[in-house]
């Protein structure tokens, strides 16, 4: 018995030498041990497989940060496009024909529901109104008054005129 | 302003390049320096005079026809101002009164109808106002200018009297000294009797127009009524305008 087993015992030893023997010359490529590492099925022990898309990060670390990554920049570009979106259409509707829509729309809340408003603009209007009319009637006055000098010069040069004359 | 100063310069010199000639030939044939012939240097005398006496006419005339001419065109100009801005002012009350309107008509009021009506009551009020306010203003204008116009012409007229009355003086003494010179009268004499004649025809010419000073109190005056017009067809414009608006007003204030 005890042979049997030191025999089964010798076999598996000498088993594992020319494993190691084995193991030692086998060269695996790069794209062998790819294959190799994506045909082993996902354990805890091993979750991550090795991809193109992973690359060298192997690290749990690398991948929890790689995971989290995933979700946060479509996250952000999401956030921003949102943002984006409603600046464009905030500003948007404040230009051009919109914005002369809008004006009028708020001009139009804003008094119609009472033409009484407009009347103020009609009080503010007559007095702007009549003080100046009063200034533009009043503008030549010192004009008309003026051409009285003119006379009183042409009779001062014809005063001078006369006193000059040599007998 | 610049244009007038250039015109003015431009006469007084047309006007000196007449009269320096004139003065040149008759500076040497002066009256008191010629006693070999009296009577042809009065002669000589006389004709310089009424060469200067033309040649001053002719200045006061140019004077006058470029002070008009400013005057035309600063009237002209006062008018258009006056004229675009009460465009300006009918276009703005139109545009306010459309405005009204336009948001009375897209009421839902059971009183919309009653509002267009009142609002159309206002406009024909307004209007009618404002007409009767723009004749009032327009005539008081025109009075003054009017009024402006007949004191330039009162003291052109006087001073033209004065001067013509002076130079027909002037010419008497001449003429007075043309018969004292055929009377053989001495040269001493005649000189002193012409320059006796000639003082008081100056005196005479200032004491006549001394008057003039008193006209500009003439065109303030008549400024005070133009304004004080203008300023009670204003008042009742507004009395009228109140009083529409407040109608309106309490049309408006109906639901």
């Amino acid at each position: 018995m005890k042979n049997n087993n030191d025999c089964q015992f010798n076999e598996s030893f000498d088993l594992e030498k020319k494993l190691q023997a084995s193991f030692v010359q086998i060269k695996v490529s790069d794209s062998g041990l790819k294959k190799i590492i994506n045909s082993l099925p996902v354990t805890n022990i091993s979750p991550q497989r090795y991809n193109s898309r992973e690359g060298q990060s192997a690290g749990y670390f690398n991948g929890f940060v790689l995971n989290r990554f995933k979700l946060a920049i479509p996250a952000v570009l999401a956030i921003i496009l949102l943002i984006g979106g409603a600046m464009y259409l905030s500003r948007g509707s404040s230009t051009g024909p919109q914005l002369a829509q809008k004006e009028a729309a708020s001009q139009t809340n804003a008094i119609t529901p009472s033409p009484i408003n407009s009347l103020v603009d009609l009080e503010t209007m007559l007095q702007s109104e009549l003080n100046d009319e009063l200034s533009l009637m009043t503008l030549g006055d010192s004009g008309e008054t003026s051409r009285l000098s003119g006379e009183a010069e042409i009779f001062n040069e014809i005063n001078k005129t006369y006193d000059k004359i040599e007998i | 302003m610049i244009k007038s100063k250039f015109n003015k310069t431009i006469i007084g010199v047309i006007v000196s390049t007449t009269l320096i000639p004139v003065g040149g030939v008759f500076a040497q044939t002066n009256f008191s320096k010629i006693k070999s012939n009296n009577c042809t240097a009065v002669t000589i005398l006389e004709a310089r005079l009424l060469s200067q006496f033309a040649n001053k006419q002719l200045e006061i005339r140019a004077s006058r026809a470029v002070r008009e001419a400013e005057n035309a065109k600063n009237r002209a100009a006062n008018d258009r101002k006056i004229s675009e801005q009460r465009r300006a002012w009918d276009q703005n009350l139109i545009a306010r009164i459309n405005l009204i309107e336009v948001k009375i008509s897209s009421s839902t009021l059971a009183s919309r109808d009653s509002q267009l009506l009142a609002l159309a009551n206002f406009k024909t009020a307004i209007n009618n106002s404002r007409n009767t306010k723009l004749t009032a203003v327009d005539s008081a204008m025109k009075n003054f200018r009017d009024g402006v116009d007949n004191i330039i012409l009162l003291q052109k007229s006087q001073i033209d009297g004065s001067k013509l009355a002076y130079e027909n003086a002037i010419k008497v003494a001449v003429l007075k000294s043309k018969e004292d010179c055929l009377a053989k009268v001495s040269p001493k004499t005649i000189k002193e009797h012409l320059d006796q004649r000639v003082l008081t025809a100056r005196e005479t010419f200032k004491n006549t127009v001394s008057d003039l000073n008193k006209s500009g109190g003439a065109i303030k005056a008549l400024a005070e009524v133009k304004n004080g017009a203008i300023k009670s067809a204003q008042i009742t414009y507004k009395v009228d305008y109140e009083k529409a608006l407040a109608e309106l007003k309490t049309s408006l204030s109906k639901n």
